[in-house]
């Protein structure tokens, strides 16, 4: 080819969306991959505090002591294995019972006549909008008992019981705790598929004779399958990288995960073994999305193909009618209002463990600074306190401008995605983009620890600052936000670009005038989940955070260490409503419904 | 105002030859159809004439300016080609109302403002679409879309109208319709027209030439009338005409002075469409139309008896399946000779419509 032809094919493919990809793809790279090989390069050199756990080495040295230390000494069961199988159990029966509990429920509101299906739904996504610890908090508040420290739950004092230290604390409450939040998930994508199977499917099964258990068992099963298998992975994921929970309920008996072990290395004395256990939960959170793609990419198509479903019958529950309405009822009520009213009355008495009207106090929300009331911790109630009034400021800060960012960004990755549809740019960057989202958080935490501790070329040292926790929950959140853009864009067909480009419109012109205008409602809505999700996270911000950029959730995690749960607890109510109200806001005013985004 | 020529055009996807080697010009003022089977390449042709895609290889011209070429790197922007497009889906901007619809590509042009109005409300008048400037499209009919998509097209004034299968989503009355305005339009505003279709009809119907297209390949450039009864090969014989065309294997063989065709149970004579005077003998396709094919109930001289396979009524005509041997052949009759099935019948063929394709696959 002629330099001229070359020229003239380079300035033509140099067009707005392939320029967009490469840039996309470069900063997704330096967030993204280079800080897995920084990680992994911080795993075999010595760091400065553990000069002297390593005889005669200097810091920066290169060493294997870490990987020995983790795999195979003697300690390493208590380093690395115990809370490997710890982990590996917790998020596996999170992901049954999550399974389970959605899958039930998914049933009863798309194929029974169960009644209020439009309410069972709505608050049946709940628990995912909260925190996924503001559970354990209740649970701790709930069913505490003094033997190990402290004072009684509610319900030692209600009941006079004390009860056992395995359900108090430990892996049985965080499974328990962690289901609880993680069934609207399962609920979600199962009612999704159940709604999109074609009833001709299920139709044409029973004109051939087929009863109503052999219609769900032979068609409607197998076709969920592999809806199912993904809900599994994806919650068994989160089960890995969440770290509050485990906090919470293993910290007092000792029982420890991969987060938890991550944080007390990486904050602790040994940052080598913590970066190594991060790197561990990063490979299995590929695996996983290596799994779920490998596995079910391919039969995953026919569930959302079928666009097409006709009304099927429903089940009629007949007897069983009120009962099972009262059962789901109350059951969603324990694990939505119950919490919420748990911790507010927490909040408010005076002396923890005692539930009594005349122990009522407003003093951890309004009380001064005082060493003699309560628990007489010195701190001033919350409303009171610069500190925590800053953090709450920050905290939803962090989420409005997270949420922007990553809705941007989203959009714009979305229509690159899709406009340069075909070339390995558009199926790289699809991938890159998707890649946090199945990095377990704390490990993700940890990556921009090693990344932005020190300054790199160009880019300055970040840690302590609010850009780095702003730009770490971008990008953990840009898989939602890219996704939903991708799917706004396929919408928006090419040629009501090209009619624009037909007259001479330029590629600033298209975006302002088309693009834009076209995108306006899906991109609004899009900013609801990364907003809450920025606004409850802990375990992500867990290790960025310092006392200039402290925010809500990480400040509770200071007073629970402390054993100050009234603080805690009321912090986490604020929060709770700051995310339920935005999300009734937002539902009102822009009819956003959060199912759809959570999906992945 | 000017001709367009495509040099050599190929364009490659990845492996994929969506376009080979594509010769054309045509003229300017004619209306060009580009026809063939989903897949064949036409409307990937017609994107590239626009600028929407780039060819891989090869030269665009119009008139004596070089819109396009590979080789020394040219590139006319879409806007700057003077050609206006309209898409399959009518690609309506679902958020403006008609009259922003129509108006857009003057806005983009920096037109003044009573300039904009004056021209949006005189196109739309002439597409009839006058009283629906505040609409938007989702309120509008498929028809009236359509006229919008068209006024958004000709209000700046093209010289070349490109059209992307544009009636395929209207039912078939409104098809019916639409065609002939189409023709009439074409001769108002005098511009090039370059239409894509898969549907023979409309190309037969509307077009002063025919490209018909397969596999990215050109198979042949003629008027619609000859590209009927001068089919350049089987492809283009099979794809033109309804009901389709009877092809039939045979031999040419040589019978005394003349020559013949033996194909089943047929012995015909051959008489060349193309005037070609090279002639051996070999194995040919034998083409004949179902209209070239006339029927008796009584043997006759060159008549070849058969029996009624099935009898399809179509309103003023039949078409009838006749058994002849192996083959089931396909004649349409214009009146009821009330057949049953599995009657005798005999077949006769006029001669001098015979179509014969030899081993190239070229007409003789």
């Amino acid at each position: 080819m002629n330099p001229k032809a070359i020229v003239g094919k380079v300035r033509r493919n140099a067009t707005p969306q392939t320029i967009l990809s490469v840039v996309f793809i470069c900063i997704l790279i330096y967030v993204v991959l280079v800080p897995l090989v920084i990680m992994v390069h911080e795993t075999l050199i010595v760091h400065p505090m553990e000069r002297f756990q390593i005889p005669g080495s200097m810091p920066g040295d290169y060493t294997l002591s870490h990987w020995k230390r983790t795999f195979s000494e003697p300690s390493s069961y208590s380093f690395f294995y115990k809370p490997l199988l710890n982990t590996l159990i917790i998020s596996t029966s999170l992901a049954v019972l999550s399974l389970l509990i959605g899958g039930v429920l998914a049933w009863l509101v798309v194929r029974t006549d169960l009644p209020y299906k439009k309410f069972i739904s709505n608050i049946a996504i709940v628990p995912y909008i909260m925190p996924s610890w503001a559970m354990s908090l209740a649970w701790i508040t709930l069913f505490k008992n003094p033997r190990i420290g402290g004072s009684q739950g509610l319900f030692q004092f209600l009941t006079g019981i004390s009860l056992p230290n395995w359900f108090s604390y430990g892996m049985f409450p965080i499974i328990v705790t962690l289901s609880l939040h993680y069934f609207p998930f399962g609920f979600m994508l199962i009612a999704g598929a159940l709604r999109n199977i074609d009833s001709q499917l299920e139709e044409s099964a029973e004109l051939l004779g087929a009863s109503r258990w052999q219609v769900l068992r032979k068609i409607v099963f197998p076709i969920v399958t592999p809806v199912i298998f993904s809900t599994f992975l994806l919650t068994f994921s989160r089960g890995l990288g969440t770290f509050g929970t485990p906090a919470f309920l293993g910290g007092p008996v000792r029982t420890y995960v991969l987060s938890t072990m991550l944080h007390a290395n990486l904050v602790g004395q040994r940052p080598g073994i913590g970066y190594l256990v991060a790197f561990v939960m990063i490979l299995m959170g590929i695996l996983i999305l290596y799994m779920d793609h490998k596995l079910l990419g391919a039969r995953k198509s026919f569930v959302t193909i079928s666009g097409k479903s006709g009304k099927s019958e429903l089940t009629k529950l007949g007897k069983l009618k009120w009962p099972v309405t009262v059962l789901v009822i109350a059951f969603l009520i324990s694990v939505t209002v119950v919490p919420f009213v748990v911790l507010t009355i927490d909040s408010m008495m005076l002396i923890p463990g005692n539930y009594s009207l005349d122990n009522f106090s407003l003093h951890y929300w309004i009380g001064p600074a005082s060493t003699s009331i309560g628990l007489g911790t010195g701190e001033p109630g919350i409303l009171r306190n610069p500190a925590i009034l800053n953090a709450l400021a920050n905290s939803f800060k962090l989420g409005l401008v997270t949420a922007v960012i990553t809705g941007v960004a989203g959009m714009l990755i979305g229509y690159t995605v899709v406009r340069t549809r075909g070339t390995v740019f558009s199926k790289f960057l699809d991938q890159l983009a998707f890649l946090p989202y199945l990095m377990p958080s704390i490990a993700f935490g940890s990556i921009f620890l090693a990344l932005f501790a020190v300054p790199r070329g160009p880019i300055p040292s970040l840690y302590g600052t609010f850009a780095l926790l702003v730009i770490a929950c971008s990008v953990k959140y840009l898989p939602f936000a890219s996704r939903a853009g991708i799917t706004a864009m396929m919408q928006i067909g090419p040629e009501l670009e090209e009619a624009a480009t037909m007259v001479g419109a330029p590629w600033s012109k298209r975006i302002r005038k088309i693009i834009l205008p076209l995108q306006k409602s899906s991109f609004f809505s899009g900013l609801l989940l990364p907003f809450i999700s920025a606004m409850r996270e802990l375990s992500l911000v867990v290790l960025l955070v310092t006392p200039g950029t402290q925010v809500a959730t990480a400040i509770t995690l200071r007073y629970t260490d402390r054993g100050w749960y009234p603080y805690t607890n009321a912090v986490m109510v604020l929060i709770v409503l700051t995310v339920l109200l935005t999300t009734a806001l937002s539902r009102k005013l822009m009819g956003t419904d959060l199912a759809k985004g959570i999906g992945g | 105002m000017a001709n367009i020529v495509l040099k050599n055009i190929t364009k490659r996807f990845g492996q994929v030859t969506a376009v080979d080697n594509f010769n054309l010009e045509i003229e300017d003022g004619s209306f060009a159809t580009l026809l063939g089977p989903s897949g064949c390449g036409k409307t990937t042709t017609l994107r590239m004439i626009a600028g929407l895609e780039d060819p891989t290889e090869g030269e665009i011209w119009v008139g004596d300016q070089c819109v396009f070429s590979s080789e020394r790197g040219e590139y006319v922007p879409p806007g700057k080609r003077k050609m206006g497009l309209v898409f399959q889906s009518y690609a309506l901007w679902p958020h403006l109302t008609v009259f922003d619809n129509i108006a857009f590509g003057l806005t983009i042009a920096k037109r003044p403002a009573s300039e904009v109005k004056s021209r949006t409300i005189a196109i739309a008048k002439v597409l009839q679409i006058g009283d629906l400037l505040e609409r938007y499209p989702s309120e509008l009919s498929g028809g009236q879309q359509q006229r919008v998509a068209i006024a958004r097209v000709l209000v700046m004034e093209p010289e070349v109208l490109l059209l992307d299968e544009p009636l395929s989503n209207l039912d078939s009355k409104l098809r019916m319709d639409m065609r002939a305005e189409l023709k009439r339009l074409h001769l108002e505003t005098g511009s090039t027209i370059i239409y894509v279709t898969h549907d023979q009809l409309e190309a037969l119907t509307m077009s002063s030439h025919v490209a018909v297209m397969d596999k990215g390949i050109l198979q042949q450039w003629a008027p619609p009338m000859s590209i009927y009864s001068e089919p350049a090969n089987i492809f283009t014989a099979d794809f033109i005409g309804n009901p389709r065309i009877n092809l039939i294997d045979g031999v040419l063989v040589k019978s005394g002075e003349a020559w013949e065709i033996v194909a089943g149970e047929l012995r015909l004579p051959f008489v060349s469409q193309t005037g070609t005077t090279s002639v051996r003998e070999q194995k040919v396709t034998l083409g004949l139309r179902a209209e070239d094919l006339f029927l008796s109930r009584e043997p006759g001289p060159d008549l070849f008896e058969g029996t009624v396979y099935s009898v399809l009524p179509a309103g003023s005509e039949w078409y009838i399946k006749i058994q002849l041997g192996e083959e089931v052949l396909t004649a349409t009759i214009y009146s009821d000779m009330n057949l049953k099935i599995d009657e005798p019948i005999w077949v006769g063929v006029f001669k001098d419509k015979i179509k014969c394709f030899d081993q190239e696959d070229k007409l003789l």
